[in-house]
């Protein structure tokens, strides 16, 4: 067998091979989640070439910080993690995520129907996204499709968890025109 | 209906499920990126390396070469310093002439016939090592006119100040001073350091009264195997036959991988004897250090394999000095270093679980080189030396190593000179 088909038998030991800094380890972990990744980036950060630019800086803090991945909680999870605090210093950096103006009105229930989601696919969706102002952008995505929260977005993005919830409010009602009126 | 917590699911399994490929060039600017930093975390190594090497060269030579006894210190004394009225132009006059000192910190000086004495004019005088707890080096010297009261100057920072004082008491108050124990360490101390000068002549008388140099010296040996360089785990390779025997009857594997190979290490000391005003000889011994990593895969398993390789040798090497002045030498050198695997020492990792096992490594290393170098002076007896040079290492029946697998390799020697 020759080494450049060598096969990584599992997680583990990829991820013990990525700590030795292996090149194909790291390649191949690259290859594995680097589409996911990208995905979360776009979703952050909505500009394709800036998501790049987060998935390259992204996939370096993983090798770099790899080490200190303990193995508790999933590999990906601790990954994804680290793509968001990638993605939200750089839109700190732009200052976007400084609109955070609070919502007088308190949370509304989403009153959409079903079908409002089904007829779109989720390329279109993903563009939909990333297409929503960045302040409450990040709120949505770290809320409902990663799970943080309201407690953990006040303390990561520096708002009140009164912010968090309004933004949320905000992005859902944004997302069920944009929904509807499609 | 859809409320919130349903809308977000399903906006979440939408999104879980579509993945957005990278474009072309991604993974080679991430590998293009860990490379540059790799780059600076070796040459980061490589500087503390060189750093640790000079320091431990520093406390090799005071913890076991012990050379400073052998080095000597010449102390002007500034006549215009000394009190007339203490120190007589006769004594004046000799001592102008500069006194030798032999790593003392304080010299007392007393007249009256006394072994190993220094003369002074038509006096005698003693030169007696005592130790200072201050850290300032201060020389005392009391003149005495036996039976008469003697007087006493001091010398500090090498200059020779004001009398302290004048004590009119026999020599025998002096030594009441000294504790019966002080005396019996000194009396050691004189004898220790007669051997060794002695041993030191009978080495000088042996090679013809050639000047004779030792040196320690840290070795290394960066690789530049394969694309990479790391002071730590170096150098990716691929090769086969790597596994050691014992390993091959436990499991039938199917490949050696990813082959790492840290530098190789090597400490040593030399001795060096002058042939002629250009030429000399050196030889002495040395330790080698050689640690290789790798990965041995079977279908049902995989070992972690740490080899590491311990050698004992003895170079020989001619040096041929191209300039010299009283600060630096520049020389060429050239020779040849025969090597014995002492043991190849092996820890194996499989499935968690650590194991270690060792051999015997069969036949010799033989290998050849040549390289420049320089010496900086630090005194005239000490110097501070740096040899690059090329090594070319013969394959012979060595097991795999760095060695085997890069047989030409630049190495890297620092270390410390001392004139015998």
């Amino acid at each position: 067998m020759n080494t450049t088909s060598r096969e990584i038998f599992n997680e583990a030991e990829l991820l013990e091979s990525c700590v030795k800094q292996d090149r194909r380890a790291q390649k191949t972990l690259y290859e594995f989640y680097a589409p996911r990744m990208l995905t979360l980036c776009i979703r952050y950060i909505g500009d394709r070439e800036r998501a790049r630019d987060i998935l390259h800086d992204g996939f370096i803090t993983v090798f770099e910080k790899i080490g200190s991945y303990n193995g508790s909680g999933s590999f990906e999870g601790w990954m994804r993690r680290i793509f968001v605090n990638t993605a939200l210093m750089a839109l700190r950096k732009g200052d976007i995520l400084k609109y955070s103006e609070e919502l007088v009105t308190a949370e509304r229930e989403i009153t959409g129907e079903q079908s409002v989601l089904e007829n779109i696919n989720s390329r279109e969706l993903l563009r939909l996204i990333s297409s929503m102002p960045a302040g409450f952008r990040a709120v949505f995505n770290m809320y409902a499709i990663e799970g943080y929260s309201h407690q953990e977005i006040a303390k990561q993005m520096k708002i009140s968890e009164g912010s968090s919830r309004s933004q949320l409010s905000r992005a859902r009602a944004w997302l069920q025109e944009r929904l509807t009126g499609k | 209906m859809l409320n919130n917590t349903e809308f977000d699911r399903k906006i979440r399994e939408m999104m879980e499920s579509y993945q957005e490929l990278p474009p072309d060039g991604s993974w080679e600017r991430i590998l293009s990126s860990l490379d540059r930093k790799r780059g600076r975390v070796v040459y980061m190594r490589r500087s503390l390396y060189a750093v640790a090497a000079v320091a431990a060269s520093i406390l090799l030579i005071l913890f076991i070469g012990n050379p400073l006894p052998s080095s000597r210190t010449t102390v002007d004394f500034p006549s215009g310093r000394l009190s007339a009225d203490l120190i007589k132009p006769g004594i004046e006059q000799k001592i102008e002439q500069k006194v030798e000192i032999k790593d003392i910190k304080k010299i007392t000086i007393v007249s009256g016939r006394q072994k190993s004495p220094l003369r002074v004019a038509d006096r005698t005088v003693v030169a007696d090592a005592v130790s200072d707890k201050s850290e300032k080096k201060e020389i005392s010297v009391t003149e005495e006119n036996t039976p008469i009261a003697h007087r006493e100057i001091s010398v500090s920072n090498h200059e020779i100040s004001e009398p302290k004082k004048e004590v009119a008491e026999p020599r025998k108050n002096v030594s009441q001073r000294v504790t019966v124990k002080e005396e019996v360490k000194r009396e050691s101390s004189r004898r220790i350091l007669g051997m060794m000068e002695e041993g030191m002549e009978r080495v000088r008388d042996f090679f013809g009264g050639r000047n004779i140099t030792y040196a320690l010296s840290t070795n290394y040996t960066p690789s530049v195997y394969s694309k990479s360089v790391n002071l730590l785990s170096v150098s990716l390779g691929y090769q086969n036959d790597l596994v050691p025997a014992s390993i091959k009857e436990y499991v039938q594997s199917q490949s050696s991988t990813d082959s790492r190979y840290s530098m190789p290490l090597t400490f040593g000391i030399q001795g060096q004897m002058e042939l002629s005003d250009k030429i000399s000889l050196g030889t002495g011994v040395n330790y080698s250090l050689l640690v290789s990593n790798y990965e041995e895969i079977t279908p049902t398993s995989r070992l972690d394999v740490q080899q590491s390789l311990h050698y004992i040798g003895i170079p020989l090497n001619i040096y041929f000095n191209i300039f010299e002045n009283q600060e630096v030498k520049l020389y060429v050198t050239g020779g040849a270093t025969l090597e014995k695997g002492l043991t190849a020492s092996y820890r194996i990792i499989e499935k968690g679980v650590k194991r270690h096992e060792a051999n015997k490594v069969p036949g010799l290393q033989f290998s050849m080189g040549a390289g420049l170098g320089a010496e900086l002076k630090l005194s005239n007896d000490l110097g501070l030396y740096f040899d690059p040079s090329l090594a070319y290492f013969f394959r012979g029946k060595q097991p795999e190593s760095i060695r085997t697998a890069q047989p030409l390799q630049y190495k890297f020697e620092l270390g410390m000179r001392f004139n015998l």
